[in-house]
C-alpha cells in the first residue's frame, strides 16, 4: 500500500517511492479513496509518476477508478524537453466527450412530446453497432473533415460560426495527419454515429441552477430544455490509437525508458513517433468533435420536425463541447500547479525542466497535458476561449451515469493552479459489467427508470443492463468533492426526460 | 503439436474491461484460442459460415506483442472490414529478423468466416482495442497461456 496522506481538504498526497519523479495528488473524499484503494487506481497513479519528464505531480480526479496504464480520471503534464506523449494516457477513444445543447423550451412544453423526440433521435442518428452514419464521406471528403475538423462543416450548413466557437480548440487541434488506412477504412462510414457502451444522448431539464450569475451569462435557466450528447471518436480513433501505441512499444526500449506497465508506452515529445502520435491524436480528435457537431445537427432536425418550426426560433444553439480523452499542448504557470498547492511544494527539479519557458514570464510553460478521463476545466481570462467563457471561466459538462442526473460546472482560477486547468469528467464505473447484469435485468433496469419519468430507447435491452445507475459512482459525490476543492464551481443540476443508447 | 494441454480460454471481468486468458500446448493455439475469446465477447460463432478465409500476417518486436498485434488486427478485421469469423488456424509464429534486421516474431494465420449480414448477424458489442496492460505469453508447466486485456 502506498504512503498516502491528507494534505488539505480532500486533497491527498502520495510521498514519491521508487522510481516516482514527482508526487501523486489525488482529490477525493475518504469513501471514494477506500474505493480507489480497493482496485488498482492508486498504484496506476504512481506508475504514471514515474514517467520521463512529468512535471508537477501525477493527479488523479475524484471519479478515479482503474483503467489500464493511466487510471481514469488522470492528469499528468509533461515537459517539451524532456518529456513524453504516452497514446495510454488518452486512451482508445480520443476525444471522447460532452456536448450540452440549450433549447429555449421549457419542460412543460417538451414532456408530453419526449416519446416523439426520442424516437425522431433514434431514426436519424444510428446507434450501437450500427456503425452507418448520418454523414458518408470520400476519403477524399474524411481527410479533409480530419484536418480541417468542425470549420469544414461550416461550408456544408452542418455548422454556425458560434458552434465553432463554442467547441473546445474551436472543433479543430492543429497538426491533423499520421493516419492510417485502416483507421479511413474503419472510421469514413461512421461520421455522425453515436456508437455503444456509456456512450448516450439524453434530452435533460435543468432542475437546478447553482449559481445565478453565471447560468444569466450563460442564459441558462431553470426549468430549461436541454440535450447532451456523449460519444467520441469511434472506430477511426480505437485504431489510430491502436496504430501508434504498437509502434510506440516497439520503441520504447530504444529510448531506454523501463516502464512498470506496456501500455504507458511512451515516446519523447519531440521524437518521430511523439510527433506521428500526436499528428494522428489530433486527426482523431478532430474526428470526434466532428462527429458530435454531425449529430447534433441532427438534433436540430429533429426538433424542427417535431416541433414544426426552424431551430432557430426554438434556440437550440450549443453550450460547450468537451474533449475528456486528450492530450494538448497548454500554456500553464509552473511554479503555481503547487498543484499540490498548500501541501506540497512542487518539486525544484521538476520545475526547472519543465518546458519551454515564455520570454519574461520565467514561471509559464508550455507543457502537454494528458486528460484521461478528466476535462478542461480553464478558468477566467484564457485567451483560448470565447468571450463570453472567458469571462466566467469556461462551462465543464459532467454527464452522469445513464438516467440520474448531470452537472453543468465553471471552471476556476484554482483549477488552473492545482489541476493544470483540469475537473472530473463523469461518475466511473464501479461495477463490472456482468456484476451489473446480476442486478438487473435490461428489462428491468427500463422499468425502473421509466417508473421514475425517464423514457429509455434502447438498440439492445441488454445493455441497459450493463449501464444501469447502480454500475456507476454517485456523480453528485464526484461533483461535490470537485467544487469543494475549488477545481469547478457548480452552475447547474441537470436530470433527465429520456434516454437514447447504443 | 502434442495434444496433452487441453487449448481453452476464459474471460474475467474487470471494472471497466474485459480480461482474456487463453492456454493451449503451443503457442499457436494460444492465438487461436484467445481470438476465440475476443470475437466471443462480440457476436455469436453459431451464426457464422465458414465460406470465406483471410489470410493475417502480422509482425511485432517481442513476443508477447504478437499476442495483442493478431487480436488487434482481428478487431480491425471486424469493425473496418466487416468480417465475422468462425475459426482461426495459425499456421506459422515464429521469430524473424525485421526489414532492419532486428530481432521481431511474425505470425501467418488463416481466419475463417464470412463478411457480416445483418440479417443473420447480430453483433452483441464491438471490441475497441487489445491494450498492453498485464500482456503476458509465457511457457509454464502446463503449457503456454496468454493474457491480454481487452478495451469493450
Amino acid at each position: 500500500m502506498p504512503h498516502i496522506e491528507l494534505i488539505d481538504e480532500h486533497t491527498w498526497r502520495i510521498e514519491p517511492e521508487g522510481d516516482m519523479r514527482v508526487p501523486g495528488i489525488v482529490y477525493a473524499s475518504e469513501e471514494i479513496l477506500a474505493s480507489a484503494r480497493a482496485d488498482k487506481a492508486l498504484e496506476q497513479v504512481m506508475n504514471v509518476a514515474t514517467l520521463p519528464g512529468i512535471v508537477g505531480a501525477s493527479i488523479a480526479m475524484p471519479d478515479i477508478h482503474w483503467g489500464y496504464g493511466f487510471p481514469i480520471g488522470g492528469v499528468a503534464a509533461m515537459s517539451l524537453d524532456d518529456g513524453v506523449v504516452s497514446p495510454g494516457g488518452v486512451g482508445f477513444d480520443i476525444n471522447c466527450g460532452v456536448r450540452l445543447i440549450a433549447t429555449g423550451l421549457d419542460d412543460a412544453e417538451v414532456r408530453p412530446r419526449t416519446d416523439a423526440l426520442l424516437h425522431e433521435l433514434m431514426r436519424r442518428i444510428p446507434q450501437g453497432t450500427n456503425d452507418r452514419g448520418s454523414l458518408r464521406l470520400s476519403p477524399a471528403e474524411l481527410r479533409r473533415l480530419i484536418e480541417e475538423g468542425v470549420p469544414w462543416l461550416l461550408e456544408r450548413g452542418l455548422a454556425t460560426e458560434d458552434d465553432v466557437a463554442c467547441t473546445e480548440e474551436h472543433g479543430a487541434v492543429p497538426g491533423a495527419d499520421a493516419v492510417s488506412q485502416k483507421a479511413v477504412q474503419r472510421g469514413h462510414t461512421q461520421v455522425g454515429s453515436l456508437g455503444a457502451g456509456n456512450h448516450f444522448i439524453e434530452l435533460q431539464v435543468v432542475a437546478e441552477v447553482l449559481d445565478d450569475e453565471t447560468a444569466a451569462a450563460w442564459d441558462i435557466r431553470r426549468g430549461q430544455v436541454a440535450v447532451m450528447i456523449h460519444s467520441g471518436s469511434r472506430g477511426f480513433g480505437h485504431q489510430t490509437c491502436t496504430d501508434h501505441l504498437q509502434r510506440m512499444a516497439g520503441a520504447v526500449r530504444r529510448y531506454g525508458f523501463e516502464l512498470p506497465d506496456r501500455q504507458l508506452a511512451c515516446a519523447p515529445v519531440g521524437s518521430p513517433e511523439g510527433r506521428d502520435y500526436l499528428a494522428g491524436m489530433a486527426a482523431a480528435a478532430n474526428f470526434a468533435f466532428a462527429n458530435r457537431q454531425v449529430m447534433m445537427h441532427e438534433v436540430r432536425l429533429g426538433f424542427e420536425q417535431v416541433f414544426r418550426s426552424p431551430w432557430e426560433r426554438l434556440d437550440v444553439r450549443l453550450v460547450y463541447d468537451v474533449a475528456h480523452n486528450i492530450a494538448k499542448l497548454e500554456e500553464h504557470e509552473i511554479a503555481a500547479s503547487g498543484v499540490a498547492g498548500s501541501g506540497g511544494r512542487i518539486d525544484e527539479r521538476s520545475v526547472a525542466r519543465a518546458g519551454r519557458r515564455t520570454a519574461g514570464e520565467s514561471s509559464r510553460a508550455t507543457v502537454l497535458v494528458h486528460r484521461k478521463g478528466a476535462t478542461r476545466a480553464f478558468g477566467p481570462g484564457r485567451p483560448e476561449l470565447p468571450p463570453v467563457y472567458r469571462a466566467t471561466g469556461q462551462p465543464v459538462i459532467i454527464p452522469g451515469s445513464m438516467g440520474t442526473e448531470s452537472w453543468l460546472l465553471a471552471g476556476t482560477e484554482r483549477a488552473m493552479t492545482h489541476s493544470f486547468g483540469s475537473a472530473c469528467h463523469g461518475a466511473g464505473r464501479r461495477m463490472s459489467r456482468g456484476a451489473a447484469k446480476k442486478v438487473m435485468s435490461g428489462a428491468e433496469v427500463r422499468a425502473d427508470l421509466e417508473a421514475r419519468g425517464v423514457v429509455v430507447r434502447a438498440q439492445s435491452t441488454g445493455l441497459l443492463a450493463e449501464e444501469a445507475p447502480y454500475a456507476y459512482k454517485d456523480v453528485a459525490a464526484v461533483v461535490d468533492v470537485v467544487a469543494a476543492v475549488g477545481l469547478a464551481r457548480k452552475v447547474a443540476r441537470l436530470t433527465p426526460l429520456g434516454v437514447l443508447k447504443g | 503439436m502434442t495434444g496433452v494441454v487441453r487449448a481453452g480460454f476464459e474471460l474475467t471481468e474487470h471494472t471497466a474491461d474485459v480480461g482474456v486468458r487463453a492456454w493451449g500446448s503451443s503457442v499457436g493455439e494460444v492465438f487461436e484460442q484467445a481470438a476465440l475469446a475476443t470475437v466471443s465477447l462480440e457476436y455469436d460463432l453459431e451464426t457464422v459460415r465458414p465460406a470465406d478465409a483471410t489470410t493475417v500476417v502480422v509482425e511485432a518486436p517481442e513476443r508477447d506483442l504478437l499476442l495483442a498485434a493478431w487480436l488487434n488486427e482481428l478487431i480491425y478485421l471486424i469493425d473496418g472490414e466487416r468480417w465475422v469469423f468462425a475459426r482461426f488456424q495459425v499456421d506459422a509464429v515464429g521469430a524473424i529478423e525485421d526489414a532492419d534486421g532486428r530481432s521481431a516474431w511474425s505470425l501467418r494465420a488463416t481466419a475463417i468466416g464470412e463478411r457480416r449480414d445483418a440479417r443473420r448477424h447480430a453483433v452483441r458489442t464491438l471490441v475497441k482495442a487489445a491494450t498492453l496492460h498485464g500482456l503476458a505469453l509465457r511457457h509454464t508447466s502446463h503449457g503456454w497461456v496468454g493474457e491480454v486485456l481487452l478495451d469493450v
